[in-house]
C-alpha cells in the first residue's frame, strides 16, 4: 500500500488511524507506516496531540457544585459583555481550542507540498543568502578569480 | 536592497547580527557604482561554477584570511603574478627557488590551489607576459617562509 501523503484518501485514512476509527488490519499496516515515514509520523504525532487533548478534556471532572458556582459567578458579574458568548466561550474553549489544532493540522495534511521548515528566526533565508553574497563578493575581491581587470586590494565586507 | 526591503529584513535579526549586517551592506553601498557592477558580474559568474569549484575558492579563501595581513598581502602579490602568467608557466614559477625562499610551504599550497582554481586560460590582461622579479623581498617576510 502505497504512502498515505501520496494518495487522495491519505487525510482521511491517517485522521481515521489518530482517531482509532480504522480496524484492526489497516491499523496495524499504517502503525508500521508510521514508524518509517516521517511525514505520516509527524502528521500522527499532531493529530495525536490533538485527541489527547480532546481525550483529557473528556476525562476532566466536573465538580458536584460546578452549576451553583457558575450561576454564583455570572450572578456576580455586572452587566457582563456578551453574556451569551461568554458563557458558551467557558463552557466550549477546550474543544474549541483542540478543534483549532485539528483544523490546522487537517490543513497540514490537504498541502504537504505547503509544509517547509521552519526557520528558528522569520527571515533568515533572506538574510543567510545576503551575508553569503557578501562572503562571495569579500572572496572575489580578495582572490579576483574572476578578475579580467587588474588586481586590487581587497577589503572585508 | 531597496531601503524598506532591507529595513524589514534587518529589524527580524538579534541586534549583534543586525549590526554586523549593516555594516557591511553600509561598505558595500559605499563603493563606487562601476565597482559594484563588476562585483556582481563576477559574483554571477561565480556563482555559474561547479558548486565544489564554488566551495573549494571559499575554502581557499578561509586559508588566506587565517594568515597575518603582512602575509596576506605578499600572497596577494603572488596571486597577481600567476594571473598575469600564462597557463603552463604557472606551476614552473611555482617551483622556483624564487618562490620558495619567499612563500612557506602552507602559503606554497594556497598557492597552488589558487593556480587550480585559475581559469585555465585566463590571463590577466595589460600585465606582463613573462616571467619578472618579484617585488623586492621585505627581510622580515623570510621569518615565515620556511623553504
Amino acid at each position: 500500500m502505497p504512502c498515505p501523503f501520496q494518495e487522495a484518501e491519505g487525510a482521511e485514512l491517517l485522521l481515521a488511524y489518530c482517531a482509532r476509527r480504522l480496524d484492526a488490519d489497516t491499523s496495524r499496516w499504517l502503525e508500521r507506516h508510521v514508524e518509517l515515514c516521517p511525514e505520516c509520523r509527524a502528521v500522527a504525532e499532531q493529530q495525536k496531540a490533538v485527541w489527547q487533548a480532546l481525550d483529557s478534556w473528556d476525562a476532566l471532572p466536573v465538580s458536584e457544585d460546578f452549576d451553583v458556582r457558575l450561576r454564583g459567578r455570572i450572578g456576580r458579574l455586572a452587566d457582563p459583555p456578551w453574556p451569551a458568548l461568554s458563557s458558551l466561550w467557558r463552557r466550549y474553549r477546550v474543544p474549541l481550542a483542540a478543534a483549532s489544532i485539528l483544523i490546522g493540522a487537517l490543513l497540514l495534511i490537504r498541502s504537504p507540498g505547503a509544509v517547509e521548515p521552519t526557520a528558528g528566526l522569520a527571515g533568515t533565508p533572506e538574510v543567510e543568502s545576503v551575508e553569503a553574497a557578501l562572503d562571495d563578493i569579500e572572496m572575489l575581491r580578495a582572490l579576483e578569480l574572476m578578475a579580467s581587470a587588474g588586481p586590487r586590494r581587497a577589503e572585508s565586507l | 536592497m531597496a531601503p524598506e526591503q532591507r529595513r524589514r529584513l534587518l529589524e527580524r535579526l538579534p541586534p549583534d547580527r543586525r549590526q554586523r549586517l549593516e555594516e557591511r551592506l553600509e561598505r558595500y553601498n559605499t563603493l563606487p557604482p562601476e565597482e559594484r557592477q563588476r562585483l556582481q558580474q563576477q559574483l554571477e559568474r561565480f556563482r555559474s561554477l561547479p558548486p565544489e569549484r564554488q566551495q573549494a575558492a571559499r575554502n581557499l579563501f578561509r586559508q588566506f584570511m587565517s594568515l597575518p595581513e603582512d602575509r596576506r598581502q605578499v600572497l596577494r602579490e603572488g596571486f597577481q603574478r600567476l594571473r598575469a602568467l600564462a597557463p603552463a608557466e604557472r606551476l614552473a614559477w611555482l617551483e622556483s627557488e624564487e618562490v620558495k625562499k619567499r612563500y612557506s610551504s602552507a602559503e606554497r599550497r594556497i598557492l597552488e590551489e589558487y593556480i587550480e582554481l585559475l581559469p585555465a586560460g585566463d590571463r590577466e590582461q595589460g600585465t606582463h607576459p613573462q616571467v619578472s622579479p618579484l617585488p623586492a623581498e621585505d627581510p622580515s617576510d623570510e621569518d615565515q617562509a620556511d623553504g
